[in-house]
């Protein structure tokens, strides 16, 4: 989640440049932010089938864990059902609901609610917010995998203001250098990258990462991908392949790939994987193996941050999640249980 | 205030009961030149019970099954909103171990292994009876909780009837059949359609919103045939086509709105042969089943589509004396699946089963049989039951009933998707039940008690890839009691009747505790009618207990209890040729807020007017 730093200084930046640029040089220093939501990071609940889904908040410290935040401090606000993913802008966070085609806006450190955007999206997925607009990936039909589009936000008005079609699957979306990254696969089923021009709304490069795409990392100005049987760095200024490791046999299922500290990690059925990235190879002895009672959610959200590892498992969907949080050697350092079906962690500071 | 009318209405029905108690009616019942055929119901249901609704119930209550039998029975419902799909369970088990049976075969969908009750119109019904309880060795996969037959009757009576009925009501729901029967000599036809239509935007209590997207229209059209060719030749010929159209409800105007449409043709030819002691039935059926869905209305041609053939031939040999009931089961059926989710396979099942009974004297009768089944898809279990009917004195009957039974995995369950899922079972169960059964002059009362314990339940669940498969991961016991009562008065002009349910259900997941989710502890359903002259009126309230939606029980997710109660009257406006009745119903009198299913609310105090005609 280094990214959303990055992306608040690309943001920081084109404030600077151009609504303060007459100021005085006082806004050098990062505001303090202020609420109750600073010191900690979120946790993406779907929800059941029809109902809603939740947000819940965990002190860095695990002090805390309190459920259902966005509904305790909204209660008169409709978060909607399958909360998918969230993304955020220095003050704000952006929370995708993909049953019920709805994103609320809300202050990130305080959650109180700004603006719910209710038109203009199919299925949306992920989002990135890049100069002011805030770019949300739609899978639309079911059917179709080239239907799929990008909804571009104009966050003053918060409205869908026009969209771009992707002509390919798209699910995670990240911003580089003023251009949208598209992942073009998702349930693991897709083979390729888009670069996009969001000023020209156009596609400008596609590039194939191996069949079975299940993660794309931007890190380190290059871009790493995790398909069904190969690991890909692509170089993002020519946008074409730098590496390729192949996955043994054994091995394929290899998901969620995170990088930390140039250390790529990633999993394998209930087993943690790392090995630094000059070395992989995906034959790594596993970190830790993680038991759990609940048989079927495992590894629903995974995240690396902090020198410490993630998980949240779904357990039967049909019922409250858990979340683990391990340091680096796989020792336990802290169980919850959040909100049901929990899918990601997104930390704020 | 609510409470105090509930209060008033149950104080003025046990005033009813206590007043009257003393009466004597004698029920006539008429059944002779009656044609049906699903005998092996009757002849072989020795140690459970069977409740039966006719064609006054059928044509007094709401178009939909779901009404009907939720007002009338133990059943308890789970609707996903009002004239969305809806899912019966007996006992705390699954819809898809309810076995929904017409005219004798086994009618569940092959793609989700369950009958949905908003669909099942059939205007050429005559009589609904219920089994709750294993019934698998008779009727195959799926009698597991119990079985809903849907009976046609046909009638060697030399007359002809037109019955017309119209009902129309809030939300702009307008029901309609139309029914005919004809009967000369040794022909009897019976021809019915239905088209049942609403808009089904009923006001969504504390909101400011109407329901959205819950429009829907159901058609239907059915034709029975007998033909009696001789004294020992009969045929019969049975069959029904559904056309449903539904919006899919949402919760919020955002939601993506779905559209379903459903297209059912089923068809049964029956040749039976009686001679003396012997009765050799062939049946020969086709069931066609397809399915479009469309995931965004705003994109008409954008749809999936799947269908479901399945042919089907049973034949029974039976014999029958005083004593013994003896009879062998052959039925081979072949099912083949394919569409734009499916991939495409076919399942064939070969089945056999005996079945035995033995009236040991006036008190006792016994009965035993076995099914095994023979697939190429799955292996199946042999299948038994055992039933005794015991007549302790003239009032007093005791049943006890063991089996066990099973509910194969669906076509869905096997072929959804990309990925065959061919390690799957078959779901079992081990029952057994005792009941008690008392009856004197017009009053009846039946309490029975039962357990089921259930093996390799399937659930759908998310693999590695997030994509949602089945497997057989849950073990559940189920035990309960239900009673029933009733009674019936009958005093000059005066008439009245009352029936009762209760039914209290433990379903357990057997490895962690928890109550099954939406399955109510406690449902209560109770009907009083009275009819004076021309005058009729009845009212039925029906409870529901709290049930939870999440498998952990957790008490923050809840579906609260609520309690319901409708009201109707109707006039005879003319007595002879035709026959004229006008009435008007009150559903949800007391506009109580309630939702069957997690965000699925259900209407208010709503309206509907009825006009029906015999000639």
């Amino acid at each position: 989640m280094k990214y959303f730093k990055y992306l608040s200084l690309v943001v920081v930046a084109s404030i600077l440049f151009t609504s303060c640029a007459d100021d005085d040089n006082q806004v050098a220093v990062d505001p303090i932010p202020v609420g109750d939501y600073v010191t900690g990071f979120f946790v993406v609940n779907e929800g059941p089938f029809g109902g809603s889904g939740s947000i819940s908040f965990i002190e860095n410290d695990f002090s805390e864990t309190t459920n259902n935040v966005f509904a305790t401090v909204n209660p008169n606000d409709d978060i909607g059902s399958f909360v998918q993913s969230a993304f955020f802008d220095e003050e704000r966070m952006f929370i995708i609901s993909n049953g019920s085609n709805l994103i609320n806006v809300v202050d990130r450190y305080t959650l109180e609610f700004i603006a719910q955007i209710d038109a203009g999206f199919e299925v949306p997925r992920y989002g990135v917010v890049l100069d002011n607009k805030a770019y949300v990936t739609n899978l639309a039909s079911f059917n179709s995998t080239t239907d799929d589009f990008i909804s571009v936000i104009n966050l003053e008005t918060y409205q869908v203001e026009s969209s771009i079609n992707v002509n390919n699957i798209a699910n995670h979306i990240e911003a580089y250098n003023g251009k949208l990254i598209v992942e073009n696969s998702a349930f693991s089923d897709g083979n390729s990258v888009s670069l996009i021009n969001p000023s020209s709304q156009l596609v400008e490069e596609v590039i194939e990462v191996g069949d079975g795409l299940n993660s794309m990392i931007l890190e380190n100005n290059a871009l790493y991908t995790l398909s069904e049987n190969q690991f890909s760095e692509v170089n993002l200024n020519t946008f074409s392949i730098n590496q390729t490791i192949d996955i043994p046999n054994e091995n394929q299922g290899a998901k969620n790939l995170r990088l930390h500290q140039d250390q790529v990690y990633y999993t394998l059925g209930n087993s943690v994987y790392t090995n630094s990235l000059s070395n992989l190879s995906f034959t790594e002895e596993a970190i830790f193996s993680y038991d759990t009672n609940l048989d079927f959610g495992t590894f629903y959200g995974f995240e690396v941050q902090d020198n410490r590892i993630f998980i949240s498992d779904a357990g039967d969907f049909a019922s409250n999640g858990n979340v683990f949080v391990f340091n680096l050697n796989g020792e336990l350092l802290f169980e919850t249980e959040v909100g049901l079906g929990p899918n990601g962690f997104y930390f704020n500071e | 205030m609510k409470q105090n009318y509930f209060c008033i209405t149950l104080v003025a029905l046990c005033w009813c009961l206590t007043t009257y108690a003393q009466v004597n009616l004698n029920a006539i019942q008429k059944l002779d030149e009656v044609v049906i055929t699903n005998k092996l119901l009757t002849d072989f249901s020795t140690g459970q019970k069977l409740l039966k609704l006719n064609d006054s119930v059928l044509q007094h209550n709401p178009a939909n099954l779901t009404d009907l039998l939720n007002f009338n029975t133990g059943i308890h419902f789970n609707q996903n909103g009002y004239g969305m799909v809806s899912s019966p369970a007996f006992r705390g088990t699954t819809a898809q171990q309810t076995a929904v049976v017409w005219n004798g075969i086994n009618i569940n969908s092959q793609f989700n292994g369950q009958g949905d009750f908003n669909t099942l119109l059939n205007p050429t019904m005559q009589q609904i009876n219920i089994q709750p309880g294993g019934g698998s060795v008779i009727y195959g996969t799926s009698a597991i909780g119990g079985s809903i037959h849907l009976e046609s009757k046909l009638k060697f009576n030399n007359a002809t009837q037109h019955f017309l009925q119209t009902n129309y009501g809030s939300f702009n729901t307008l029901d309609t059949r139309y029914q005919l029967q004809h009967a000369v000599k040794k022909w009897s036809f019976n021809f019915g359609v239905q088209r049942n239509t609403s808009d089904n935007d009923f006001p969504i209590q504390q909101s400011d919103r109407n329901n959205i997207n819950g429009k829907f229209n159901n058609n239907s059209i059915g034709l029975d045939i007998a033909h009696q060719l001789n004294p020992k030749h009969q045929l019969k010929m049975y069959s029904w086509l559904f056309l449903g159209n539904r919006n899919l409800s949402v919760i919020r105007p955002s939601d993506t709105k779905s559209a379903y449409e459903n297209q059912d043709l089923r068809s049964l030819l029956e040749w039976e042969y009686k001679h003396q002691k012997w009765r050799s039935t062939l049946k020969m059926g086709y069931l066609n089943e397809e399915f479009v869905f469309i995931e965004n209305t705003t994109r008409e041609d954008d749809f999936t589509s799947n269908l479901a053939e399945t042919f089907l031939t049973q034949y029974n040999l039976q014999f029958k004396n005083e004593k013994w009931v003896f009879t062998g089961l052959i039925d081979a059926n072949t099912a083949k699946a394919s569409g734009d989710d499916l991939q495409e396979d076919r399942r064939d099942v070969a089945a056999f089963a005996f079945l035995a009974k033995h009236k040991i004297n006036s008190k006792l009768t016994l009965q035993a049989s076995l099914r095994q089944e023979v697939s190429n898809l799955y292996n199946s279990p042999i299948l038994y039951s055992l039933g005794a009917d015991y007549h302790i004195s003239k009032q007093y009957e005791m049943k006890f009933h063991t089996s066990r039974n099973f509910r194969i995995p669906t076509f869905n369950d096997l072929f959804w998707g990309s990925t065959t899922s061919s390690g799957l079972l078959p779901e079992t169960s081990y029952q057994v039940e005792w009941g008690h059964h008392i009856s004197l002059n017009n009053f009846h009362f039946s309490a029975t008690g039962f357990y089921n314990h259930i093996d390799d339940m399937i659930r759908w669940i998310p693999n590695e890839n997030a994509v949602w498969q089945p497997e057989n991961v849950d073990k559940v016991r189920t035990y309960g009691a239900e009673i029933e009562t009733g009674y019936a008065y009958k005093w000059q002009a005066h008439q009245l009747k009352w029936n009762a349910n209760y039914a209290y259900t433990v379903s357990e997941n057997r490895e962690t505790g928890f109550q099954l989710r939406y399955v109510p502890f406690h449902k209560i359903t109770s009907a009083l009618a009275y009819s004076w002259k021309r005058w009729a009126a009845d009212t039925q309230i029906i409870h529901v207990g709290e049930v939870f939606t999440r498998s952990n029980n957790a008490a923050e997710a809840t579906i609260s209890a609520y309690t319901l109660q409708h009201f109707g009257f109707r006039y005879q406006l003319l007595s002879k040729s035709p026959k004229i009745n006008i009435g008007a119903r009150v559903y949800n009198l007391w506009d109580t807020e309630f939702e069957g299913v997690e965000n699925r609310p259900m209407p208010g105090r709503y309206f509907q007017f009825q006009f029906s005609l015999i000639l």
